[in-house]
């Protein structure tokens, strides 16, 4: 249909937790889209992926109906669940708060793969550890 | 010994971070540590009127938006802004915006943007939860807005809805293609079409249809499917004349492309209803169409959206 875009929302949310609170309801209500039918189609997609954050990418059109997709973890998600951390380091200069093997990097990336600007394992990586680097998490 | 404030019930507080693309990922993650609920994220879109209506993310700063329970006091504030200027990242970020949010009913809110619509001489698209006493000769249809295209917002969805008002009769055989929310299909019944085929791509929208004829009483006269045109056909028989009117409402790309599918479906003496482009590209369909074999175009528009109408002539030379 003709689909004229009028917004594109990402929201990044716990799987299987989205409810019309901030901050599915503050960045979807402005646009008059229907927030319970997203937050019921986004925890029925999401339900078998408790713990993560997966994140939705939103489409609102002109007329008020949406769609969206959904995206992988982010990577600095899934690093500090390799590597057992609780937050990232506020400095990495100054921090390192934990680390990861570069099995578990390749691993990270694999899953990122979709996600990413490439189709190149190693360069995920790449893209992954910089990502690493800068929460002080190092790739042992 | 103070510990932190007490959240005020109903209160919050909106964080937003203008940052960089490439440094999104790791100010959402900051501010997903004060706000576990998640994040949002607005990035810098072009959505200007292209041949598809698609959109195109920029590499332009994004806006990053989390909320927490208010208050969010001055000490706090300044422990998230330490925060986020240590992190290392690519390109200065924005200043730090915060703004005051009242609890709203936001699962009740969106709403207020529907209300009852009157399109044509007799077609009513009501959103469900607004009661509405049909009067004679009225089509009623009732829709919830939601994850399917044709809510009856869209200048396109009411250009097709005044189409088939002219052209359906009783006993009317339609083609839906591109059908979203069904809103089309059902209007068709409405109307008193016999029989309608409702097709689209996503297998998404087809449930949301499906749903929305239920509904409306109008599933027992629509067969929906998930497919299209050509190869994607989901029918046994082909689709050539099988019906009276053919109705697409999709894209000038789509329209151009699928007309040759189009106009073969619709049967002598029938007619094609297409729209979702705009000025420009009418000229084009319209010469489509006539190549594809159908004859007598009239183009009607509504603000910048404009629809074709074309028939096949009752007997090919």
């Amino acid at each position: 249909m003709a689909k004229k875009v009028r917004a594109v929302v990402t929201l990044q949310i716990p799987a299987g937790q989205a409810n019309p609170a901030p901050p599915v309801g503050t960045a979807l209500g402005p646009h008059g889209i229907n927030i319970m039918d997203f937050c019921k189609a986004y925890n029925e997609q999401t339900r078998d992926k408790a713990g993560q954050i997966i994140p939705a990418r939103i489409t609102i059109f002109e007329d008020r109906s949406f769609n969206f997709v959904l995206k992988t973890p982010p990577a600095s998600d899934l690093l500090r669940k390799a590597a057992g951390v609780e937050k990232g380091s506020a400095n990495q200069l100054r921090e390192q708060v934990g680390s990861v093997t570069r099995a578990q990097l390749r691993e990270i990336a694999t899953l990122k793969l979709p996600d990413l600007n490439t189709k190149d394992v190693e360069q995920a990586m790449k893209v992954i550890e910089g990502t690493a680097r800068s929460m002080g998490i190092e790739v042992r | 010994m103070s510990g932190p404030p007490e959240p005020t019930p109903g209160r919050w507080v909106e964080i937003t971070v203008t940052a960089d693309p490439a440094d999104v990922e790791l100010v959402a993650d900051a501010l997903s540590e004060v706000a576990p609920a998640g994040v949002a994220i607005l990035p810098a879109i072009r959505t200007d009127d292209d041949r598809e209506f698609g959109v195109e993310e920029l590499p332009l700063p994004a806006r990053v938006v989390a909320a927490v329970a208010a208050p969010l006091p001055p000490h706090e504030r300044a422990r998230l802004e330490l925060r986020l200027a240590e992190l290392p990242l690519g390109a200065p970020l924005g200043a730090v915006e915060y703004r005051d949010v009242a609890e709203s009913d936001w699962s009740e809110e969106w709403k207020r943007f529907y209300t009852l619509q009157r399109i044509g001489r007799r077609l009513v698209v009501r959103p469900s939860w607004t009661p509405y006493e049909a009067r004679a000769g009225e089509a009623v249809v009732a829709l919830d807005p939601g994850m399917a295209f044709g809510t009856g917002q869209h200048e396109t969805t009411r250009l097709c809805l005044e189409a088939l008002e002219r052209l359906v009769r009783d006993g009317t055989t339609v083609l839906d293609v591109g059908t979203g929310s069904g809103v089309l299909a059902i209007a068709a019944v409405k109307l008193g079409a016999a029989s309608v085929r409702a097709l689209d791509t996503d297998a998404g929208a087809v449930a949301v249809a499906t749903e929305n004829a239920a509904r409306n009483d109008a599933g027992e006269r629509i067969e929906f499917a998930t497919g299209s045109l050509g190869d994607a056909w989901p029918w046994r028989e082909p689709p050539r004349g099988c019906a009276a009117l053919v109705v697409v409402n999709i894209s000038a790309a789509a329209v151009e492309a699928l007309m040759p599918e189009l106009a073969e479906a619709v049967a002598p003496g029938g007619a094609l209803i297409a729209s979702g482009f705009i000025a420009r590209d009418a000229p084009g369909i319209a010469e489509r169409a006539r190549l594809a074999g159908l004859g007598g175009a009239e183009l009607t528009a509504d603000g910048d959206w404009w629809c074709l109408v074309a028939r096949r002539e009752r007997r090919e030379r």
